[in-house]
């Protein structure tokens, strides 16, 4: 992959600033096979139909239980949602067809999971968007999302344990300060995140799978962020309060460091908006003593940090990547 | 797929199945055996995703602290002629126990005294005749286990 981009690149540079011909260029691509071709297309398209079709069919069995009809009697509903969940996840184990339509076999199963258990909350009245819930769901395909290697699984356990995080902190009596829960959300995600960097590392991630590091980076970061806006405005916990800075002042140039070795500019992007958003909310809480004044600061720190970074980010991609890179 | 692989996700399979359905057969007893428990109630109506139209359920267990609670025990509630509760006292353990009165868990959670159904889920659209709605029909095993099993209008009768 990185030799093909890299390739790419070259070969975009030299077609761009020589008197090479644009037929020249054209064939040039196709010799080092940069072009995605009719083969390309043929992995793509049963791919794409096959995940956006099983998307489409289950949001429509969970919205027909939704619907909670009452002439459909509970044991129909039960064996209904039951059959489908272990004829899916049948097909995902057993059958001998391609790995990614297994997968996407598995998924759909631990999917009807939560369909299962939906019904089972609709029949017996155990209570709306009860932690429990979502909790009992992700233990119930905890296997399945350990042995599957499938990151589209990993990425579904990871919602369900940030949801049950939420609501348990909103429906039992633990009293965790707003501060206490972004931090412990911060924990959840960036446990992960480390996981799969160290899978990255020892080149062991899954592949095409760049999205669910990136997304679980996202919000980690913005968990951090979240904590340290809290704590900036109110002061609830001090230990909390340690222990977010630092964080923040162990892993974000950590992970800037690490994208700057990698020459990548995802965290080099992503961690400095975090900063911009934290600096900017120190500005607005001293607006009390400061008056107008501060809200102007603030407004010409975000105008003059925004800039600094973007320009930034461009030169060092022009760097990196050579004059024109898109993706 | 390695052997070991399968193996784990058919145990993954297996478990969620049998323990599901083992679930649903103690829900199932509770239904069938229980007494019928019918709590005060004050209604008002949201929305879950998943689930569908449902109203949110605020039993009466008069005047309690939730804050001098254990955090987890039974309510004592004692039953008139025609099933209706009213609640007796709050106790850590299952006893004591008098003749007449039956033992529902309870928790205590972030909105007060819980006991695990403040919801009820219907179809969607018949939001209204549930409005009605004056008791929640628990059915109560002798442990405390409750599965609420409908809503009764004033006239304690189930309304369909």
């Amino acid at each position: 992959m990185f030799q093909n981009r890299e390739t790419r690149e070259t070969t975009r540079i030299v077609a761009r600033h020589s008197n090479m011909s644009r037929p020249t260029g054209e064939a040039l691509y196709k010799k080092y096979s940069l072009f995605a071709d009719g083969n390309d297309w043929r992995r793509f398209v049963p791919i794409a139909l096959l995940s956006i079709g099983a998307a489409l069919t289950l949001s429509g069995i969970v919205f027909f239980f939704a619907y909670n009809w009452q002439d459909l009697p509970k044991a129909a509903k039960i064996a209904m949602v039951q059959v489908l969940m272990i004829a899916t996840a049948c097909y995902g184990i057993f059958s001998s067809g391609n790995k990614t339509a297994k997968n996407i076999a598995l998924m759909a199963a631990s999917i009807l999971t939560g369909a299962l258990f939906a019904v089972y909350g609709q029949i017996y009245q155990t209570g709306a968007d009860a932690y429990d819930f979502f909790l009992g769901w992700a233990v119930a395909i905890a296997i399945w999302v350990l042995v599957s290697g499938f990151p589209p699984l990993w990425a579904l356990e990871l919602i369900l344990l940030n949801l049950v995080t939420v609501l348990y902190a909103e429906q039992s009596n633990i009293e965790w300060d707003t501060s206490t829960l972004s931090l412990i959300l911060f924990i959840l995600n960036a446990v992960p995140l480390l996981i799969l960097e160290t899978l990255r590392y020892f080149k062991k991630l899954p592949e095409h799978s760049s999205w669910m590091l990136k997304a679980t980076a996202v919000a980690a970061v913005i968990a951090i962020t979240t904590t340290a806006i809290h704590i900036i405005f109110s002061r609830e916990n001090e230990s909390a309060t340690t222990a977010t800075w630092l964080f923040i002042v162990v892993l974000f140039p950590l992970a800037m460091w690490h994208s700057f070795r990698q020459r990548e500019l995802f965290y080099l992007a992503l961690i400095p908006f975090g900063i911009i958003i934290i600096i900017t909310a120190s500005f607005l809480k001293g607006i009390d003593d400061g008056g107008p004044a501060t809200l102007f600061l603030a407004g010409v720190f975000v105008i003059g940090s925004i800039t600094a970074l973007t320009y930034n980010l461009i030169r060092l991609n022009r760097k990196w990547h050579g004059a024109e890179q898109n993706n | 797929m390695s052997k070991l692989k399968k193996i784990l996700l058919i145990v993954n399979l297996a478990l969620i199945v049998v323990l599901f359905n083992f679930s649903v057969y103690k829900k199932e007893q509770t239904l069938h055996n229980g007494t019928l428990v019918l709590m005060p109630l004050a209604p008002v109506d949201p929305r879950s995703l998943m689930q569908g139209d449902y109203m949110r359920l605020n039993y009466n267990y008069g005047e309690v602290n939730s804050g001098e609670l254990a955090k987890r025990g039974y309510c004592v509630v004692k039953l008139n002629d025609s099933n209706v509760a009213t609640v007796v006292r709050f106790q850590p353990s299952m006893k004591p126990l008098a003749t007449n009165e039956r033992l529902v868990k309870y928790f205590v959670g972030s909105a007060g005294v819980r006991i695990g159904a403040e919801s009820y889920f219907f179809e969607e659209g018949t939001a209204d005749k549930y409005a009605e709605a004056k008791y929640g029909a628990l059915r109560v095993d002798d442990k405390g286990n409750s599965v609420l099993h409908g809503l009764y209008d004033e006239n304690k009768r189930l309304i369909k």
